[in-house]
This record gives structure tokens, sequence and C-alpha cells, in this order.
């Protein structure tokens, strides 16, 4: 530093003022370099690493108490490897010079191996992202133990044994499983809670048994009372015994109070800015059924409804009133409708998939103010809701990564029969979501979504504008104006689209996508004619600490005959705040 | 016949006359038989060829009737007793006088004069000859001496001077060089100055000794050795002297006294400061031995270092460390000795100020403490060849304003069979800490991680001594442990044993007033067992935290590392009632859903034993604002408010929690909600983000 460079032969030598610049810049960049320490005792010769106040405290001492005021060097160095190996730097040096004890950190070490010992081949450590190439640190041997020991709880283990352990020289990162007894999963025993009929829980397993212990179906299980609001808080303790492979979990449970009421304000990513209000009893006599009073206003629609799944014992049949009023707002449709139904459901669930059925009447009063179909119709329809659902798609509901769900919901009116036309309303919808590679965290999501929505009649001019069928926007095709074609309505439509999302790969959390949706529609039932409507696009998802926010741009194209559907193409620019897919 | 006769006669008488004369010519002329001819020709014939010289002069006069002188000189005399083994003088002089008188017929050597000398002498290696089927008869100890007859003749020896300027001898491999100067001045007591240097197998020997002897009764002198076992190693003896007394037949003696000097035995590496410490110290070496039936007899004797380090730069006199060591020892067929040592630090803050610079400085909070340390064999302790038992006592009386450090400690150092054991129990008689003062946050870690090593492979364990130490607080003086997080001293009982890897016994807490969840909470037990599986330890404790209607119970039993949480209330409340208590102060029926939430959460970290004790502390100890909690990883999540309005996460990372929704806790029943809109209809579904509040009742 500072060394005056002697002449090239032959070369004239530069000014002095060119050495003293070169000096200046010298010394200002070896101040920078030795960068000031946590306290004058200690210096650090590279960057500055903030130290905690108890971490202040081990290394320079602490003022405040006599004892601690001054700490031998060694001890500072022992308590500083500490710290700095938390922070990933493995392999420190340290000297002593007029006696500050300098610091060198070195570099923060990566892994560039990782294995699992002991694990059983299902496990597939080689999925487990985000440790090769960390930061070799005691919270990543944590981490890696942790997932470790999540997979394999997932797998059937419940009580497995896993210590991760790391050799910084070979950069390598070892978790060693002692995975345990594999065990079925023979019974569940249930909390007791005031007022509830013992046994109320079960319905909402997303298991059967005998089968494999999998914590992930315990949680989906969590997941559906907690969103059910059923008790406030619920969780499984599984404790392992010896000599069997069967166990048994505890399902425990904090009630809480029954009634909820809640008062809010938002944004619909749909319908603007509104306010919404419910009331809800969630645990409605002994067998634990429920009660829902929700009201909603925003600009597009403004919903008053109840409904109420009402048990008679601990099966999962329910049956189901309902009654909801409504006013609606769309581009093309201005109607008041209502509806009272009475429906009744049944769920079960297999290993990994469940089903979701409910059946019933349901009287409907529709009044059209702007838009086709019949201005006033009231009508009793027999309402079917079917669904089908992977238990995979609903553990990862807040981070879609895999997993399938299907929906038909149909409406079957008859004429002569409290119904002035003859029709079957039915809407299919799927999607289906790929994990690449099955990574974990994943890396590419690939996702395709499909539907078919259609009326099944031969009097459109008789069904209510609520029968008619339009594409357009974020649900389906991404390239056209929300629910703007066709103009009149269609009585089929059927879109599907597919998307392929960087899950992980770029800071701050936000992930990538593209995708390309395309739809056709029909005037008849059953039947898709005309052009089709394609969009490709990309944008981006961010997952924000409040919800999932998404941002696309597509470009609407029109395939073939226009006909009557003639639109305008263009780009579309779409945010949506917590819609996936 | 008688002519005859007569001419015998006087023939006869005329050769005896001859004869007489020529002897009594001879007699006063004795060269003419005592000169170097003759002396050559008895050289070669009973000596052989082996004896050869260079020149070698023989004389003898005759200087009374009686007494005859001999003079002696050869140049360049050797012998040569094989190739291996010569002994050679380059200069040798003697003058003798021979009294031939018959009744006191002897010899008096006026001088002998050896100088040049040389000897070379290989002995050739009997380690694997026969034995000797009958065993030397034993002769009574004396050192060589000059022969006092010689065929049947006195001899009184006058001044004798040997040079021996260049030796080398080889015996078993052992290779010693050296010279030696005998004086021996008639009437006076025979000096020997002798020096020699050995070497075997890369070790080197010095030695240098004076002393004046009397060959039949003692030696007294200086003597000076060193044993280089090493080129950069020494440990020497400089100018002792001592006292070496054969002349009791049944006993011999030696007395020896004189500083010892070791160097480099310190390794290189060795921390400067240490090294300074060790190499200041200043050892004095004493013994007296006892041989009966010298040198194989039984011996007894006693062997004395009394060492002192004296750093030179702590600035006064006064050692920093105090050793001695005395050895009483005895052997005749097993050897047995009976040591002790005492070793002193008597000035404990001196000792903290000399390691402070060094690696191993006294840590904080003992590094503020003065006082001694002491350790000491107890008496009677036996050591033999097969081993032996040692026992002996180390006691510290150490303390400063706020601290005291008073133990005993025993150590038992045994020695059987091949196998060494060291056992220490120690005893902390009086122990007062201060502890550091402790963030209300989670606490970095004190300690390096073991699970990141440099290489997967493990150090070997030494197979060495076996260690086992027992640690043990008396029943009615426990250590006081002082903290800023209560407000008298933690009394702390410990009964600890630790061998190989492997802790044993037990650690208890007496009972100890704290500020736990807002309250001023007792905690009535904590114990800890240690098994010899670490992970194996339980835990066991209790705390009582008063509230105005009941008293709360918590619980700690099972596995330290997971351990179980009961909670319990006089009068009875539910665990979801007690925990809403204990985290927000409320009744559950009062609580948030995000409060209501959180109480669940740490409900189930605790059913699963996944919360530490030390988030346990921290939940204890600070404002939470939300617990979250995944069985399924068993990751546990906390959000404590720090006293500065800022909040921080204990335990896993949130992102690894599976989260059930989407929900932002913003404060007391507020809350940003971000769910379906119209979940019933797939295809209308929008998701909508609402600034919620939210009651239960």
């Amino acid at each position: 530093m500072g060394l005056r460079p002697a002449p090239l032969p032959g070369k004239t030598p530069k000014p002095m003022i060119f050495y003293l610049f070169s000096l200046l810049t010298a010394v200002l960049a070896s101040a920078s370099a030795l960068a000031e320490g946590p306290c004058p005792t200690v210096r650090f010769v590279k960057d500055e690493i903030s130290l905690g106040e108890t971490e202040r405290h081990l290394v320079c001492g602490d003022p405040e108490l006599p004892t601690y005021r001054e700490i031998p060097r060694n001890q500072a160095e022992f308590h500083m490897r500490a710290f700095l190996q938390a922070r990933g730097y493995q392999d420190p040096t340290f000297k002593v010079e007029k006696g500050v004890l300098v610091v060198d950190p070195g570099e923060k070490m990566r892994v560039r191996s990782f294995r699992v010992e002991g694990a059983p081949p299902e496990l597939h450590p080689e999925r487990l992202r985000h440790v090769v190439g960390e930061v070799l640190t005691p919270s990543l041997l944590d981490e890696a133990g942790d997932r470790v020991l999540k997979r394999l709880r997932a797998e059937g283990y419940p009580c497995p044994n896993v210590q991760a352990e790391a050799a910084w020289k070979t950069r390598e990162l070892v978790v060693k499983a002692n995975p345990g007894t594999r065990y079925k999963l023979v019974g569940v025993d249930e909390d007791v809670m005031p007022d509830v009929q013992h046994g109320v829980l079960a319905r909402y397993h997303a298991f059967e048994m005998p089968e494999w212990y999998n914590a992930d179906w315990l949680t989906v299980t969590r997941q559906r009372i907690t969103t059910d609001a059923l008790v406030q808080s619920n969780y499984f303790t599984a404790r392992c015994p010896d000599n069997t492979n069967e166990i048994r979990v505890r399902h425990e449970v904090i009630a809480g109070p029954p009634r909820l009421v809640t008062f809010g304000i938002g944004v619909d990513t749909e319908r603007g800015p509104g306010v919404r209000a419910s009331w809800k009893n969630s645990r409605l006599g002994r067998w634990g059924s429920l009660l829902d009073v929700t009201g909603q206003v925003n600009y597009r629609l403004q919903e008053v409804g109840s409904y109420s799944n009402l048990y008679w014992d601990t099966s999962r049949w329910y049956w189901r009133p309902s009654v909801t009023l409504r006013r609606t707002d769309e581009p093309k449709v201005e109607a008041w409708s209502g509806d009272i139904g009475s429906m009744i459901g049944w769920s079960h669930d297999w290993h990994t998939w469940g089903i979701r059925a409910a059946a019933g009447p349901k009287l409907n009063v529709v009044r059209s103010i702007r838009g086709p179909g019949r201005k006033s119709t009231d009508f009793l329809s027999l309402a079917v809701d079917f669904r089908i659902t992977d238990h995979a798609w609903e553990l990862y509901r807040a981070s879609p990564q895999e997993g399938f769900d299907l929906r038909v919901l149909a409406d079957a009116s008859q004429e002569d029969a409290l119904s002035p036309f003859s029709g079957v309303l039915v809407k299919i919808n799927f999607q289906k979501l790929w994990n690449l590679f099955y990574y974990d965290p994943p890396l590419f999501v690939i996702g395709i979504r499909g539907g078919l929505n259609t009326t099944l009649t031969s009097q459109i001019e008789r069904v209510p504008t609520t029968y008619l069928h339009y594409i357009g926007g974020s649900e389906n095709v991404r390239g056209f104006e929300r629910r703007k074609l066709p103009e009149n309505g269609a009585l089929t439509t059927m879109f599907a689209g597919l998307e392929v999302r960087l899950a992980d790969g770029l800071p701050l959390g936000f992930q990538p996508l593209v995708f390309v949706d395309a739809a056709k529609l029909g005037l008849r039932s059953i039947q898709v004619d005309g052009p089709l409507y394609w969009s490709p696009g990309f944008g981006i998802r961010w997952q924000s600490p409040i919800g999932v926010i998404r941002g696309t741009l597509a470009r609407g194209f029109i395939e073939g005959d226009r006909g009557a559907y003639a639109s305008e193409p263009g780009y579309r620019l779409y945010f949506s705040f917590g819609e996936e897919f | 016949m008688k002519r005859a006769l007569k001419i015998f006669l006087k023939v006869s008488g005329a050769l005896l006359l001859v004869l007489v004369g020529v002897a009594t010519w001879i007699w006063f002329n004795p060269s003419i038989v005592v000169n170097e001819r003759v002396a050559a020709w008895a050289l070669k014939k009973y000596l052989g060829p082996e004896l050869v010289y260079r020149e070698l002069g023989v004389k003898a006069i005759a200087t009374g009737m009686w007494a005859k002188r001999i003079f002696v000189t050869a140049q360049g005399a050797c012998y040569t007793v094989d190739p291996a083994r010569k002994i050679c003088v380059e200069s040798l002089d003697l003058d003798a006088l021979i009294d031939l008188y018959p009744k006191r017929i002897s010899a008096t050597v006026n001088h002998l004069y050896a100088d040049g000398g040389r000897v070379d002498w290989i002995e050739p290696d009997t380690t694997n000859a026969p034995p000797e089927t009958e065993p030397k008869k034993k002769e009574p100890f004396s050192l060589p001496s000059l022969p006092t007859r010689l065929v049947g003749i006195p001899i009184v020896w006058g001044e004798v001077r040997v040079a021996l300027d260049a030796a080398n001898v080889e015996v078993s491999g052992f290779k010693i060089v050296g010279q030696a100067k005998l004086d021996a001045p008639p009437g006076k007591r025979m000096e020997l100055v002798a020096d020699a240097r050995a070497s075997q197998k890369g070790e080197k020997y010095e030695a240098r000794l004076t002393t004046s002897f009397d060959p039949a009764k003692r030696a007294a002198g200086t003597l000076s050795a060193a044993y280089l076992p090493k080129a950069s190693q020494k440990f020497a003896i400089d100018g002792c002297p001592f006292q070496f007394d054969w002349s009791d037949p049944k006993a011999t003696t030696l007395a020896i006294e004189c500083p010892l000097v070791a160097r480099g035995v310190v390794p290189d590496k060795t921390d400067k400061t240490l090294r300074e410490l060790l190499e200041s110290f200043g050892i004095k070496f004493k013994a007296a031995v006892r041989w009966e039936d010298f040198p194989d007899g039984k011996v007894t004797g006693k062997v004395t270092v009394a060492a002192g380090a004296l750093p030179k730069r702590l600035a006064d006199k006064a050692p920093l460390v105090n050793v001695n060591f005395d050895v009483d020892f005895g052997a005749q067929k097993e050897w047995e000795i009976h040591p002790s040592l005492t070793a002193q630090v008597p000035d404990f803050k001196r000792l903290v100020t000399f390691l402070k610079p060094t690696p191993w400085a006294i840590p904080v909070p003992l590094h503020v403490l003065d006082g001694k340390i002491e350790f000491a064999t107890d008496p009677g302790v036996v050591w033999g060849a097969s081993g032996g038992k040692a026992t002996g006592k180390l006691v510290t009386t150490l303390a400063s304003l706020r601290q005291k450090f008073e133990t005993e400690t025993t150590a038992v150092f045994e020695m059987a069979g091949g196998k060494t054991s060291l056992t220490l129990d120690a005893y902390l008689n009086k122990i007062q800490l201060v502890l550091p003062r402790i963030e209300k946050r989670p606490p970095p870690s004190f300690f390096p991680d073991s699970r990141i090593r440099a290489n997967f492979e493990r150090e070997p364990a030494s197979k060495g001594m076996d260690l086992l130490v027992r640690v043990h607080t008396p029943g009615e003086s426990p250590i006081l442990l002082v903290s800023d997080v209560t407000k008298t001293p933690i009394p702390v009982y410990v009964n600890l044993a630790v061998q190989g890897a492997a802790t044993t016994g037990s650690i208890r807490l007496g009972q100890v007033t704290a500020q736990f969840f807002h309250r001023e909470a007792k905690l009535t037990r904590f114990e800890i067992q240690l098994a010899e599986r670490a992970d194996l330890n339980q835990i066991r404790a209790e705390i009582q935290i008063p509230y105005t209607d009941y008293t709360i119970r918590i619980l700690l039993m099972g596995l330290l590392k997971e351990p179980q949480v009961k909670l319990l209330s006089d009068p009875p409340l539910a665990e979801d009632q007690i925990l809403a208590v204990l985290l927000f102060g409320k009744r559950p029926e009062t609580l948030d859903r995000s409060e209501a939430e959180s109480a669940g959460s740490l409900r189930s970290a605790v059913s699963d034993g996944a919360v530490s004790l030390a988030s346990m502390y921290l939940l204890a100890s600070t404002p939470v604002e939300s617990i979250g909690y995944d069985p399924v990883s068993r990751v546990f999540m906390a959000k404590i408010r720090l006293a500065d309005g800022t909040s921080l996460n204990v335990g896993s990372d949130a992102k690894s929690l599976n989260q059930v929704g989407i929900r932002h806790r913003l404060g007391s029943n507020w809350a940003i909600m971000t769910y379906l809109s119209n979940p019933l209809d797939p295809v209308s579904r929008a998701l909508t983000a609402f600034l919620e509040w939210s009651r239960g009742y």
C-alpha cells in the first residue's frame, strides 16, 4: 500500500501529484479495509459484522457489570468464534495488534454436498433444495434436520430421530436419520369439547384408518377444522408405542368461544373496495353444526346470505339450508337474485384424496336489470355440488405447488316443476399442479386448468341471465377483458390454460411465470364453435406478508372466423391479490 | 687325584670368584641385566607382539647396597588386546626405587607419569551371550586404585599423574568419549578430573567429574552432567557438590545437591508466555542415597525437587508457582518410593495477570478472584514397580467483592496392571459467581457448535488415563449464582460425575423467585438428572405463579431436550385457560383469534415437547405477540416484543411454518385477512383482503 512504483525505463516519470494521489487512495482504501470493530479492543479486518448486545458484552466486556467489564482475549476469541460460526464463518483467524484483537472472519462457507444417511429410499433427499449452496451455519443444520424430520413424519415415521452435522473443510452436510418404526395409524383419541358430542372432529379427517401414518394429512385435518372455525385451535400429538407398528394419535383442541363476529373493510380484486360483516356459530348444538350469516357490499356485488351445516350425528352427512340475496353489476349483466336452498351433503376421504358432495332443491329468484335473458325468472332447481380434492392441494393451499381439484356444479330445472324453463346448468372446473422434479421447495410449478360451463336447454330465451356464460379475464383467458365475451352470453364456454412458474430462484420471493390460455364459446349446449380465443402471456407472483399478489400481461388472439363473437384483441394487464393460477 | 682335586678346586674357586665378581658387578650395575634389550625380550615373551612401542628406555642403577633405582621411559607405546580394544600412551615415565634388603623387600614408585593416553575399547556385545553358570563372587565396593603389591612385593606409590587424552569406549552400543586426569600426590587424596561424552540412539550424555578421593573410603567433589535427548533439549546439573562414601563395608552413601536445568522441554508451539512461565521454573535437586551391598543390594534414599516459577516480566521476586517434590525410596529386588508433592499458587491475582495475554487466560468471571491455590499429597503414598496409589488434596481459597470460590478437591492417582486412573472429587464448599446480564431476546450461541467440524473424522479418544471427576456441593452450601434475572442469588446444588464423554448425576436449583409471565413466580423445584447418554437427560421442575384468584403451577418433566409441560392451577382451570392467562393475562373467552391461535400453538408445541427451556424462558419473560407451531416438522416460532418496541422471531424461521391461512395480525382483535369471497363458485372466485375486526364470545 502506498508504495511508489519505480519509473519504467524509457518512460517519463509521472508527476509527483500522481503519487500523492495514489498514496492517498491507498491509505483510504486500507483504512476502509480495516473496518471498525464492535469496540476498541476488537476489530474486523474486512466487512463490519454486527454483533448483538449480549454478543458484544461477551467480546468487548460489559461496562455496567464490573465482573464482566473486561473479557480476556482468549475468551473473547472463543465467543467470537461461536458468533462467527453462527454467521457462516467457519475458519476465522485471530491476531493481536497493539492490544487489539484483529479478527479476520475469512469467507462464508457454503455447503457443497448434502446427503442423508439411514433414511428410507422414499425420502429422496436429493430433492431437498436450499441446502447445497447455502451458507453453512448451525441454523442450516437445524433446518436440514427439520426438513428431513418433516418428510419422515409424512412417510409413516411419527417418531424419527435425526442429527445433522457438517465438515467445513469439505463443505459437506450430513443428516443422520434414524426413522424408527413405521407405524400404521389405527385410531384417534379426541379431546372432549364442552357441549359437543364426542367424535364430531372425525368428519374432518383427511385420512382413512388403518393407514400409514402421515403427518401431512393430520395437518390438512387441522386446516379444515380451523377454516371452519369449529374450534380456535387444534392439534395432534403422537406417542410412539413399543413392540407394535400401530399407533393412535391424540387430537387435542382449544375450543374457544363458539360464536364469532367479524367486521372488515377491504379490497376485492374483482370487485373493488368493500365492506364485509359476518356472524358465525361454529358449534351449534351437540353435533357441532354451523350457522353462518354474512353480508358484503362492494361495487359489483351486494350480498347477504346465510347457510348452515346441520349434523344429526357424528357422521359426515349433513343438511345444508341456505338463503342468499344478492345484487350483481357485471359488465354484461346487472341483476338481483336470491335463492333458498336445502341440500343434503356428504363427504369422504381416502388416503390421498377426498370427495365432497351435496345435492338438494333450490328456489331461485332472478330479476335482470341489464343484459340478455329473461328479465324476471323464479324457478326451482335441483342443485348438485360435487368436488374431488387431492389432499396435497389442500395442504399447499397457501402456497400451491401440487395436487388437483375437480369441482362439478349443476343446477337442473324442469319446466312445469315450479320452473318456467327446462335446463341444466353445468359447471365443471379442474386444476392440476405439478411440482416439477418433486423438489422441496419446488423449483418449477406447472399447472393446467380448464373448465366446461354449459347450460343444457333448448329454451335459451327463457333461461335466466345467471344461466348464461362469459369468458375473459384472469379466471380463464387473460388476454381479454373480464367477462366481455360474448356480447349476449353463451350457452357453452370451454377453456384451458397452461402455466409454468419459477417458484423459487429469484430474490425477495418473486416468481416469474409464463402461460397460455385458450377458450371457445358456443351458442348451443355442449357445443363450441366460432373462433379460438387464446392468449399467451407472462407475469410475476409475489408472496407478500398479507397474501399473494400477481401481475400478468397477456396478448389476446382470435384464431378462425370471428363470426358473431368478433372482438378486438389486445394486451391486457391484470393485477390480482390472493388469486392463484 | 689330589692334584686333580686341587686343580678342580682352584678352577672352581676362580670361577666362583669370577661369578661372585660378575654378580657383584651386576648387583652394583643392574643396568647390565635391566636394560632395553632385556626388557624388550621380556615384554615380547610375556606380553607377545600385541605390545608395541616406538621407543623404550630402561635404566637401572644401584643407589646403595640394597637399593636399586629403575627408570623406565616409553614413547608411543600401545597394547592391543584385539583389533577393537587398544590402550596407548604417548609418553610413560616411571621412576621406582626397589629395596632388596631381604627383610624389607619393597618397591617405591617415586613417580609415574603417563601422558597422552588413549583408550579405544569396544566391548563385545554380550546381550545374547549365555548367562554365567556361576555367579561372580562379590567383592566389597571400592574404587579402582593403584596396586599395593606386585608379585608379593609391597609397593609404595609416590607421585602418580596419568593423563588420558582420549578415550573411546563402546559398551553395548553405548559410546563414550572423553578424557581424564588422575593426580595422586604422595600422602594426599587422589584427584581426578574426568570429562566424558556419550551417545546412544541419538541421545547424548555429557558429564564432568572433579573429585578428590580416597579409594578405600570416600570421594567428594563436584559433578556436572547433562542429558540431551534431542538437539534442542537438555536436562543438566551443573557443579553439584557430592559426597560418595564407601568406608562402611555394609553401606555406601551418596549425597548430592544441585540446581537442575531443563531446557527445550516446552514444545516449540507453546505460547510464548506459557513457555516463559514453564522455563522460568528454578529447580533445585537434592538426593541422599544409601546402598547396602553396593551396587546390587538394597537402596534407600530421598530425592527432593523444589521449583519456583519466577517469570522475568513479573516485577517482584515472589514466585508465581511453587512446587516441591519429595521422594523417599528404597529398592532391593523391586523398587518402592514414597513420593510427596506440594504445589502452591500463593497469589492467584498475579497468576491471572501473568496468564491474561495467553491462550490460558483465566476466564470471566473467575478472573477477578484473588487468593491462593494449594495442592499437597497425603502422607503414606507408596509406589512400586507394579504401580501404586497416591492421594492428594487441592484447595482453592479465592474471593472477590461479589464472588467466592472455595473448593476442596481430593485426587486419587492409581496405577496397577498397566492401567492408570485419576479420580477427582471436588467439593464446592463456598461458590458464588456473578452471571452475565441476560438480554430478553434469544441468546447467542456462547460456544461453537460441535456439529460443525473441520472434518468428519473425530479425534481418536486417548487411551491414556481413566479420568473420573466428581463434583459435589455440600447440602448446606449450594453454589450461588448472582443474576439480574432474580432478586436473590440462585442456589444450585450439583452432584455430578464426569467420566470420558459421559456426565451423570444431578443439577438442582433451590427455591428462587423471578419475574415469570409478568408475575413474581416461584421456582419451587428444578432438577436435571444427567444420564450417560445426553439425549436421555431428564428434567423435573415446578414453577408457581400466583394470581389474585388462583395459583398456576407449571410442571416440566421428562426428557430435557423435549420436556413435557403440565399446566395445573388451584382452583383448577382448563389447560387452555391457563395458557391464556399465562401468555396474555386474559381468560380464553376474551382472547382474540390470533391470541387464541397462539395459545393453541403453544399448547400444541408443549404437548409435543417442542419448546426448549430457553424458548420457554423467553416466552415467560417477554411480551408475546404471536406463536406458531407446525406439528409435522415440529417447527416452533414465537414473535416476542422487545423493550424498544420492535418484534423479534424466536425459534424457527417463519417460512418453515406451514401456515393454515393467510392472516396477518395487527393488534388485539385486528387483522388483515385474505380469503375467497365466493368459495362456492370456482369460476367467479376472487380473493379478498380485509382489514378485519373480530371477536369471539
